[in-house]
């Protein structure tokens, strides 16, 4: 038993321990000056926000995380949208191809991002989608769309069949009947769909430098690799750690903000039991 | 409001096994029909194809005067209590409520007054800004049972609505629905498995088994004149004492008596033998109340019926109520078709077991050799083979005067 107790503490401690120390040594890393980069402390001896300051004045992060934000955004909507009305369908209905939907959706799913970089740069060179949002947000849907429709089949499959039924006998039409009962029953399954998609392409780097330029449609992660420091002699570390510490910010807000409602069980109370 | 005619309406599900199965009913505008059957009898699938969420394979259902087959359910202005209450859960009472007058984009403040109304009546005016989550379940009941009231619907269909209840809950929502009802005195089909509600609620009573109607008449009827078996073990309760008998001309043979049947009650089909010179093979149907203990029997009513021995295993006693068990023997092969019987009404087994209600005054106890009296007037018979009542059609629609043998 005591061991068994030991080892619930123990456990959280160390994966928190884990995961954390790299986080904060990239905070520290952003806080420190030019020179003490290399000094081995832990903790910065002189804190300053002057990296920071560097970031936000040059032109390579702003429009790296215009790119980032506008391309996540849509590629995101764009899934969620799509996944929505497909994994209603098969959740609901029954037609032919059905069961191979789900499992070529599954193996699309697995596919190494790595394999495509080369005949998608080739392919949107020609077609001219090369260096543009569009390039970056079409590989995107295609890598989270089947992840979104595996989470939003599973989560309509939980919503009682009667529930929409319900509805159109109080005079909905179907549509009305997906939109007023289902799409908000199925909230949770959206939110981690949407958040799902969001990360992919907020942390992407892969497509993100092999299928970008210029900051015409240069995401975060790939601007970073561009990053000089605040002088052309200077380490550009501080900065890159900096830059990583203001894409991370997004990410952590976003879970806490939707943690709840990600967890919540909106269904319950629906029917008896 | 609108009466609601089926006919000959058949639904096949994809297997080809037919849940309803060529069913003609007329429900009137007004009139509160009950719906029962055992388990799976399709029940659920018949309301279903009334409302509209299943396509009807054969036959035609209509709505006063049009025919709705092809009709969405949105466009049949029926409202429907579904089985599970099918609520909400992420609006609130009121939004669950108002839910149909919304999609019909009633002003807001009609809307409003017409939710208030039907908590009122329902007593959920205190819940109205809680979620379904937070119910109890006889109030989630309510909330269904709310969304269907507060709209002008042509007829109003209920799926075991009150199933889920305990039993003190269960009275108080049948009363509520009943004095609804009386109100508003709307079309409705009500489904359930409760003999109590069947019995009381409705102005008539249909009788499914496996897709297939029965017997469609009022409560009184069906106890009274049950056309077959089915029907005869279906309604009542304690549910009718269904023992193999024989029958020689007057003389009606049961394992544990024999008598004359008085000649009003001999089936016309009943010659002095059975078809091949034997006597004929009979299913004997006796109610557990027209039994009572001889010894209360004032002699002269005890000389109009039968008297006879038993040994009673079991006495329960509930003060308004008192059921003597007398367990009886009988051939196997006669008994073969109460026990197929029984598998259809979902018991274990046909147990060869004598159910009789006598009065809570009577002293037998368990154990101690009894007397038990019967009229034999009020005995059912039904063809062994096809399960159809053998009553004279002389008895149909007059019941032999029943004088209470205890005297009250
Ligand atoms: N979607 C379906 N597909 C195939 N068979 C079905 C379907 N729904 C019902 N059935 C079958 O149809 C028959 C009637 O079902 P139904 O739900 O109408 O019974 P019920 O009388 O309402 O039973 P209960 O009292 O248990 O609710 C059953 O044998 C059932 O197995
Ligand atoms: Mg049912």
């Amino acid at each position: 038993m005591g061991r068994v107790r030991i080892l619930k503490v123990t456990g959280p401690v160390l994966i928190a321990v884990w995961t954390l120390v790299p986080l904060l040594w990239l905070v520290s890393l952003s806080l420190k000056g030019g020179d003490h980069i290399n000094d081995g402390r832990f903790w910065p001896t002189a804190p300053t926000l002057r990296n920071y300051r560097t970031v936000f004045r040059t032109d390579l992060f702003t429009s790296a995380l215009r790119n980032s934000i506008g391309i996540s955004v849509i590629a995101t909507v764009l899934s969620v949208v799509l996944a929505t009305l497909a994994a209603y369908a098969i959740a609901r209905l029954d037609f032919p191809g059905k069961k191979l939907i789900l499992s070529v959706a599954l193996g699309i799913a697995m596919f190494p991002t790595i394999s495509l970089v080369g005949p998608l740069f080739d392919i949107w060179r020609s077609v001219g989608l090369y260096d543009t949002w569009p390039g970056l947000v079409i590989p995107y849907l295609s890598f989270t769309l089947p992840l979104s429709i595996w989470t939003l089949t599973a989560f309509f499959r939980e919503i009682p069949w009667e529930m929409e039924q319900a509805a159109q006998v109080d005079g909905a039409t179907p549509w009305q009947a997906f939109r007023k009962v289902i799409v908000p029953l199925a909230a949770p399954g959206v939110f981690t769909a949407a958040i799902l998609t969001f990360f992919f392409a907020w942390n992407d780097f892969v497509f993100g430098i092999s299928l970008t330029s210029t900051g015409r449609a240069r995401t975060v992660p790939a601007a970073l690799a561009f990053f000089t420091g605040a002088s052309q002699f200077e380490q550009p570390t501080a900065a890159i750690a900096a830059a990583a510490v203001v894409v991370t910010i997004p990410v952590v807000a976003i879970v806490l903000v939707f943690q709840r409602r990600i967890v919540a069980g909106l269904t319950s109370g629906a029917v008896k039991g | 409001m609108a009466a609601i005619t089926l006919e000959h309406v058949v639904k096949r599900y994809g297997d080809g096994y037919p849940a309803v199965n060529d069913v003609s009913l007329q429900i009137a505008d007004g009139e509160f029909m009950i719906l029962v059957g055992p388990s799976g009898c399709g029940k659920s699938t018949l309301l279903r194809m009334i409302v509209g969420l299943e396509d009807v394979t054969d036959g035609e259902v209509r709505i006063g005067e049009r025919v709705v087959n092809d009709v969405p359910p949105r466009d049949r202005n029926l409202a429907m209590v579904f089985q599970n209450y099918a609520l909400y859960p992420h609006l609130t009472v009121f939004e669950n409520i108002a839910f149909p007058l919304r999609l019909r984009q009633r002003p807001a403040g009609e809307v409003r007054q017409r939710v208030e109304e039907a908590a009122a009546v329902l007593e959920l005016t205190e819940h109205l800004d809680r979620k379904p989550s937070q119910l109890s379940g006889g109030q989630r009941q309510r909330v269904a049972m709310g969304r269907a009231i507060v709209r002008e619907a042509d007829a109003y269909l209920y799926d075991e609505p009150l199933s889920n209840l305990d039993a003190q809950l269960r009275g108080q929502m049948r009363t509520e629905i009943a004095r609804l009802q009386g109100r508003l005195g709307v079309t409705t089909v009500y489904v359930t498995h409760d003999q109590v509600e069947a019995m009381t609620l409705g102005d008539r009573v249909a009788v499914l088994r496996k897709g297939v109607l029965q017997q469609v008449d009022t409560p009184r009827a069906l106890y009274e004149r049950p056309v077959n078996l089915f029907v005869a073990g279906f309604i009542g309760s304690p549910s009718m004492n269904l023992v193999p008998a024989t029958l020689e001309g007057r003389r009606l043979r049961l394992p544990f008596v024999e008598f004359d049947l008085p000649p009003a009650a001999i089936p016309p089909t009943s010659g002095p033998d059975g078809p091949d010179g034997t006597p004929m093979a009979l299913v004997a149907g006796l109610r557990p109340e027209h039994f009572e203990d001889a010894a209360l029997v004032a002699p002269a009513v005890r000389e109009r019926g039968v008297t006879f021995e038993v040994k009673v295993e079991v006495v329960e006693w509930l003060g308004a109520e008192q059921y003597a068990y007398v367990p009886y023997g009988a051939q196997a092969e006669m008994v073969e078709p109460l026990h197929r019987l029984a598998a259809e009404l979902d018991r274990e087994s046909a147990r060869l077991l004598l159910v009789a209600s006598i009065d809570p005054a009577s002293r037998i106890r368990r154990g101690d050799p009894a007397h038990l009296w019967f009229d034999p007037a009020r005995v059912y018979l039904f063809d062994a083979a096809t399960g159809d009542s053998l009553r004279p059609p002389t008895l149909d629609g007059h019941v032999p005067e029943y004088q209470d043998p205890a005297g009250h």
